[in-house]
């Protein structure tokens, strides 16, 4: 434990283990033929446990899969490259194109940087239009490997509880299974599904009480370290290991929170972010930190991306929804079943906030977030990458600023270092500080 | 005081007459004169053989770049004038505004055409850095265009862009090909080929210490990079050549080379006059169709 | 025999305030072509289509980036934050793409309307459950309406709104017919006048206008050569100047046959088959249209519908067209271009802004139509 001016910092304990979490999820899915499993590659929107069903899946979420790809620039500039030749637009989400770079390459390389020399050819697929192009993105990916796939319709899951959405989605939970099935040759047992959606729902509920702690002063996780605590939500939410690691960590942070245990030992301003982050620049939040005692306490991406919420009332502030358990809904069969997760996970999660058509809440969402999780300013990424996160972007730092609280946009991509200028994007937030009176700590 | 007054972005005009051909003694005579947006060409086809040619640089008004491309071409020609060309075809930025033309035909076909002349029938893929764009073209044996990509929103990786750099690190623009090889090292490529920001860039690259060689190489990395999404898109089939005044710099050239794994032809005239020597060529089909 | 169709949407605005003067009625304004138009004009509403003038408004940029959003949104929403659209009593959105959607949002906070309504229709046009998923929605929103206009909309409405827009489509059709002559009766820009019209005016006075120009249609003498038949492939085209440009400025002669462009074809392409159920009816009619690229998955359906067009129209070569930052259509359109290809068609890929680079167009259009001579 070392002391810092401030707050007292430690690392937390529960890193080494989420990193062989992902190490371990990838190894599996790559060597998952080699040992006579499935490989499923699915969107991480809604459908990562629809699938836990089948015993043999092993399931990888598309998205960690593509932010695996753009984390390591070389590999991922090759990937953009490779899809700009064969005719798609530079402009074209950064993860589909990580994706598709990985599969017209044939290789892929693993988040210790190893490179594979095969991609990964799921023998299933599924995703939800979450945004212009999820849909198309595995519709190309699968048209080009020769994929079947399943392509959720998420139309519209705001305002929530709407049984003509929840109906609607269920049936397609319903149709995805069997088409899977017809697919991959084996059966799907409902027992294991029921058993993996309880655990997601648990997991993701366990990850929105951590998300709550975080609104201490001072913030006992800074967002990059977050990025390492969610991949086991977006890959295996369905296994109890998930479950029990969220456990383990929601006590780590509760434990941090009551000592004043700091993420930044020099924590002076809190910020909050709102969308993906520059995957090939994560350096800048250490900048931050180390700069100007600037920690990044949430966003509405790593708040709500794998954990469930509402808007109290529709008017007051985020709380996280209520299980289907805790409200009594049955979930003894496979309908039952996947009609609590479509009601559960149509709630602001993952990327629904987004796919409300950004304009109707995303600026409320950011607003109450900046508010309840005491941020001092707001630092909002235009990310070229992702046209559903950056849409909005204006209007939530609008919405952000014209409560008092500073906020500002920097350009950047999740996914396409080329777009990344970290020059600028430092003087950028050196601006901003110095703007608002906040101390470099370095000379 | 000399040395601020030097404007190192120009290259030396030029002009060109076949001493071996009587212009009087052929059946057709046709021309094409390419006004583009930096510099201008006009080329004299003697029944298909080059007879002469000019390379100006391009003023504001179109029509006075054509004038001047013409005069510069015919004024050492044996007293040739424009009422003895029998067909004279138009082209490139400026070619709608050009008077005296019969017939205007894009710059690409004209490039096709004319780097189907220039480098012989194998040629599949061109790529042409001009004065403020760049295009590709797949051609067929006959230099017919088969599918092409421009790209002109960006000043970066044509001719201009690299005008700019000969201004702001004072090299004439002329000798930054090989100065980008006399370097230790081959540099990144800089980050941001934003001209409009080039000189800021420079500059900060000179404070830390690079040396002006060094600066130009990773300019001309940049461009070539640049270029070669371009060359990927359209899909480099050899024989590959390179036209316009940017197959003149060496240190673009080879490093796109070296991108693309395929080595360019080597170029027997001046790249810059590919789309007036097209635009001839042209000019003497549409002549012969006319006469049946 | 067109003119008055060019002349309505030039002024746009000009006849939506004379309508309402007129009928007394409200009009309301709608984004994108999934926008649920029979149960507006059965309320006696008239709903516009919300376009842009091909003209920058620094307003936007508060709200929307311009490296972000798609062009025609920013100029559609551009329109309505100059005041172009201040006579609109409501605006509508049927969800298809995020771009629309945020302009909708952005202009729902930014200028109020009396009604607003955000319709969830499904990304799918495959997936089981859908058209009863969007009847249900179609239902919700004619309560909505009703409670606005302070009245219910009958099954007798419904049916009126029905025939009206069944009739409009129809006789786009008809005229859209004519294109496939060996000398095309209507060109392409008189077929954009003819289309982008109807969605800004009332269906009822643009049928009307639509039976005129049908008796006097098949006498019609074209002086013009016809050239290269080209094919327009895109998402909302309101360019008439880039579609004179091309029929009438290129050095070679070309018309626009045919297109798959939500302000033509695919959106005139289907009716509603009338049942019991309306809404199920309707809800059928834009499950089943041609779809948007947002809406075409996981089977490709837009590409064999470009393929019957290809055929039925004789189209020579294609011009692929997206709005800058729209990656549905850019997506379908490195496809598309591959099966183009693949067939031998000569085609061209450009980038539309609000405002196009018309010179720089011209000479791309011109070496397409260039690769299709044979000079040499």
């Amino acid at each position: 434990m070392s002391t810092q001016a401030k707050y007292k910092t430690e690392p937390m304990k529960l890193w080494k283990k989420a990193k062989e979490f992902k190490t371990n999820h990838f190894k599996e899915y790559h060597d998952a033929h080699k040992n006579g499993k499935l490989r499923f590659l699915a969107s991480t929107a809604l459908s990562i446990s629809m699938h836990s069903g089948f015993e043999n899946a092993v399931i990888m979420g598309a998205e960690p899969f593509a932010a695996n790809v753009a984390f390591w620039k070389d590999f991922g500039i090759k990937a953009m490259e490779i899809c700009e030749a064969r005719g798609m637009s530079r402009e074209l989400c950064g993860y589909s194109k990580c994706v598709w770079g990985a599969e017209f390459m044939n290789q892929n390389i693993m988040p210790a940087g190893t490179m594979l020399d095969e991609w990964g050819k799921p023998d299933f697929a599924s995703a939800f239009s979450l945004a212009p192009c999820h849909c198309k993105w595995f519709q190309i990916l699968c048209e080009n490997s020769d994929t079947p796939m399943y392509l959720f319709d998420l139309p519209k899951a705001y305002p929530y509880n709407d049984e003509n959405l929840v109906e609607y989605m269920t049936g397609q939970t319903l149709a995805c299974i069997e088409e899977a099935e017809k697919a991959v040759g084996q059966p799907f047992i409902d027992e294991l599904f029921i058993e993996g959606v309880k655990n997601e729902i648990k997991a993701y509920d366990m990850w929105t009480e951590i998300m709550l702690l975080n609104q201490a002063i001072p913030a006992p996780m800074d967002e990059k370290t977050m990025f390492s605590f969610i991949v086991p939500n977006l890959t295996r939410p369905y296994d109890p290991a998930t479950y029990e690691f969220m456990k383990e960590l929601r006590d780590e942070v509760q434990d941090r929170v009551d000592r004043g245990i700091a993420a930044v030992g020099n924590e002076q301003f809190r910020l909050i972010t709102d969308a993906i982050p520059p995957w090939p620049a994560l350096e800048i939040y250490r900048y931050l930190e180390r700069e100007y005692g600037a920690v990044v306490v949430g966003s509405p991406y790593v708040i709500c991306l794998c954990g469930c919420w509402k808007f109290e009332n529709d008017e007051g502030d985020l709380i996280p929804t209520p299980t289907p358990m805790d409200l009594g809904m049955p979930m003894n069969t496979r309908e039952e079943t996947a009609k609590a997760l479509c009601w559960y996970r149509s709630h602001f999660s993952t990327e629904t906030p987004y796919n409300i058509a950004c304009g109707e809440v995303l600026h409320e969402l950011t607003l109450k977030i900046a508010k309840q999780w005491k941020a001092d300013g707001g630092t909002l990424h235009q990310n070229q990458g992702c046209t559903m996160q950056a849409l909005g972007g204006l209007e939530s730092r609008n919405a952000v600023a014209e409560a008092g609280i500073p906020c500002i946009l920097y350009e950047g991509n999740d996914a396409d270092s080329r777009d990344i200028d970290m020059t600028n994007m430092k003087r950028k937030f050196d601006i901003f500080f110095e703007a608002n009176n906040v101390k470099r700590l370095t000379k | 005081m000399a040395e601020d007054k030097k404007e190192y972005f120009r290259w030396v005009e030029s002009t060109y007459v076949n001493p071996d051909i009587d212009w009087k003694k052929a059946e057709i005579i046709s021309a094409g004169i390419d006004v583009g947006s930096v510099s201008s060409q006009m080329c004299v086809l003697c029944d298909g053989e080059i007879y002469a040619y000019s390379n100006t640089r391009s003023g504001s008004s179109s029509p006075n770049s054509a004038q001047n491309a013409m005069d510069l071409c015919l004024k050492d020609t044996d007293g040739l004038k424009l009422d003895d060309i029998h067909y004279l075809v138009g082209t490139g930025y400026g070619r709608v505004n050009i008077p005296f033309c019969q017939r205007a035909i894009t710059e690409i076909s004209c490039h096709g055409i004319g780097a189907n002349f220039m480098y012989g029938p194998t040629v599949k893929t061109v790529l042409d850095m001009g004065g403020q764009d760049c295009k590709t073209l797949r051609l067929n044996e006959k230099g017919k265009c088969l599918n092409f990509l421009m790209n002109d929103k960006c000043a970066a990786g044509t001719g201009r862009g690299m005008e700019v750099i000969a201004e702001i690190l004072k090299v004439p623009v002329t000798d930054i090909g090989d100065r980008s090889f006399d370097i230790d090292e081959e540099p990144e490529p800089v980050s941001s080929t934003c001209v409009v920001f080039a000189k800021s860039e420079a500059t900060g690259l000179l404070k830390d210490g690079w040396s002006k060689n060094k600066v130009l190489a990773a300019y001309c990395a940049a461009m070539a990079e640049r270029v070669v999404d371009l060359l990927n898109r359209i899909e480099v089939e050899k024989d590959f050549a390179i036209t316009g005044g940017i197959a003149k710099n060496k240190g673009v050239v080879k490093r796109i080379e070296k991108l693309i794994g395929v080595e360019a032809l080597e170029p027997k005239m001046d790249t810059q006059i590919a789309g007036a020597v097209g635009a001839a060529i042209y000019g003497r089909a549409l002549y012969k169709k006319q006469k049946k | 025999m067109f003119e008055k169709f060019g002349e309505i949407l030039e002024n746009r605005h000009e006849y939506a305030r004379e309508w309402k003067k007129r009928t007394g009625g409200k009009v309301v304004g709608f984004f994108c072509s999934y926008a649920p138009e029979e149960p507006l004009q059965a309320a006696g509403i008239l709903p516009v289509r919300i376009i842009g003038g091909h003209k920058s408004s620094d307003k936007v940029g508060k709200f929307i980036a311009p490296n972000i959003g798609c062009s025609f949104c920013r100029d559609a929403l551009g329109r309505g934050l100059e005041g172009d659209y201040d006579y609109l009593d409501g605006i509508v959105q049927g969800q298809t793409c995020l771009h629309t959607g945020e302009a909708f949002w952005v202009w729902e906070k930014h200028l109020p309307v009396e009604f607003s309504y955000f319709l969830a229709v499904p990304h799918s046009t495959q997936n089981v459950g859908r058209e009863k998923y969007l009847a249900v929605e179609y239902a919700k929103f004619k309560k909505a309406l009703e409670e606005w206009i302070g009245k219910e909309i009958t099954n007798e409405d419904l049916d009126r709104g029905i025939d009206t827009y069944n009739t409009n489509r129809q006789r786009i059709r008809q005229i859209f017919d004519y294109r496939k002559q060996d000398n095309p009766l209507v060109t392409g820009t008189e077929a954009l006048d003819l289309a982008l019209s109807g969605q800004i005016m009332d269906r009822n006075e643009h049928n009307q206008l639509m039976k005129e120009v049908l008796e006097k249609l098949p006498d019609r003498q074209m002086d013009r050569d016809p050239g290269t038949r080209i094919m327009i492939i895109g998402s909302v085209n309101t360019d008439r100047e880039f579609m004179d440009m091309v029929e009438n400025q290129c050095d070679l002669p070309a018309t626009i046959v045919i297109d798959d462009t939500c302000t033509g074809i695919r959106y005139n392409f289907n009716d509603v088959n009338p049942q019991d159920d309306r809404l199920m009816a309707i809800s059928l009619r834009y499950n089943h249209r041609p779809p948007c690229p947002n809406k075409d998955w996981p089977r490709r359906r837009r590409i064999p519908f470009i393929k019957h067009l290809m055929k039925a129209y004789n189209v020579e070569a294609v011009i692929l067209f997206n709005h800058k930052f729209c990656q549905p259509h850019q997506l379908d359109n490195a496809v598309i271009e591959r099966e183009l290809k693949a067939m031998d068609i000569p085609n061209l890929t450009l980038e539309f802004d609000i405002r196009i680079p018309i010179g720089q167009f011209r000479t791309r259009v011109e070496a397409m139509l260039e690769t299709t001579m044979d000079i040499i």
